[in-house]
């Protein structure tokens, strides 16, 4: 009973459910059209491109508990003042662990005045509890986001912090008394 | 470990460029077509492109921190609710995103450009007109999207400054002398 309230049948529901689709199209279009009208009075803002020079895609081998950098030059070739702000992605492994990774960025955010390059050091620490694999994230500027580099990151288990995980592993598990 | 990459930050293609001349011009013209629009349309204008900017800054480990953290918290949901019951979404929603972050770089780059004088002493300069349609409405503006993207806009902006104070700053510590002391009052008060 309650689904035929919601769903009528017959023709008058039918003429009632085509004027309802005509409307709602009539509606978006003249969205659309007024839009287009609204372009001819809205204002360009002038915009910036980041065109990367060797490649977009990062590679970079880590142990966790263990620091590395990424350096980033970037030139300006516009005629006025551009602005470049680092940003990194957080990094998901194909296990599905997403890390938030603790970056410092050197500097963070600069003013360059035309022809003016500057490098922009990127020093990522992996944390030591951080489970082996192969994190996938990204590295951009603010207000870049159409152009992303590709941070591929191999994490590598710690040599030193893995043994002593065993050897605490070892000492937790529990021993055979003659008591029992 | 380093690994070193290079990018270049060029003008987007099929268009006059950043110039001093179009930036001055593009500024001209937002300040002119606010004659044709309400106050409303400009706030809704805005508050999109504030969520528009919230939404990219999401994405990356800073935004994406804040925005748990604004969730873990009562503002989250107090914004929401404040967000739909007075329909400040359903508003913006309908609004054309303003590039809020490329028009204050563009502000900021006018109050570096030498040749500024020049450029406004051949002022009125026409805008350059649009050559495609304006960005279609976002689809929704919530709350979070807005509340980033103008935390991550502020940022900018005092990085902005700071930067630009930076370049006039020629000595770490100022010291100025201060005024004359008064002189001394002889005798006893009067009362």
């Amino acid at each position: 009973m309650a689904e035929d309230k919601k769903n009528p049948q017959g023709p008058f529901a039918d003429w009632l459910r085509v004027q309802m689709n005509f409307q709602a199209r009539l509606m978006d279009e003249t969205l659309r059209y007024l839009r287009q009208l609204q372009g001819a009075v809205a204002p360009v803002t002038p915009g910036t491109v980041l065109l990367p020079e060797r490649g977009t895609e990062l590679k970079a081998t880590t142990e966790a508990g263990a620091e590395f950098e990424v350096a980033l030059e970037v030139h300006n070739q516009q005629r006025v003042h551009a602005v470049a702000a680092p940003v990194l992605d957080p990094l998901v492994s194909s296990s599905g662990t997403t890390w938030y990774p603790e970056a410092t960025f050197t500097p963070g955010f600069a003013l360059l005045a035309p022809e003016e390059s500057l490098r922009i050091v990127v020093r990522v620490s992996a944390p030591a509890l951080l489970p082996a694999g192969s994190y996938v994230g990204a590295l951009s500027l603010r207000g870049f986001r159409h152009t992303v580099f590709r941070l591929t990151v191999e994490v590598k288990t710690n040599a030193s912090s893995s043994a002593g995980r065993r050897r605490r592993a070892r000492r937790a598990r529990p021993r055979r008394t003659g008591k029992s | 470990m380093t690994i070193s990459l290079a990018a270049t930050l060029i003008d987007a293609e099929d268009s006059a460029g950043r110039t001093t001349a179009t930036l001055v011009a593009s500024l001209a013209a937002r300040l002119a077509a606010l004659h044709f629009i309400s106050g409303a349309d400009a706030v809704h204008s805005l508050t999109s492109g504030f969520a528009a900017l919230g939404r990219e800054v999401s994405q990356t480990t800073e935004g994406a921190r804040l925005r748990e953290a604004l969730c873990r918290s009562q503002v989250a949901a107090n914004g929401d609710a404040l967000w739909r019951t007075l329909l400040i979404g359903e508003s913006a929603s309908s609004a054309i995103p303003s590039p809020v972050l490329e028009q204050l770089r563009n502000d900021i780059a006018i109050l570096l450009a030498q040749d500024l004088p020049e450029t406004l002493s051949a002022m009125p300069i026409p805008a350059e007109t649009r050559a495609a349609p304006l960005p279609l409405p976002q689809e929704s503006v919530t709350f979070l999207d807005f509340l980033v993207g103008y935390w991550a806009f502020s940022r900018e902006l005092i990085a902005a400054v700071d930067a630009l104070a930076g370049l006039g700053q020629t000595a770490q510590q100022i010291v100025r002398a201060g005024p004359e002391p008064a002189p001394a009052v002889q005798g006893g008060i009067l009362r």
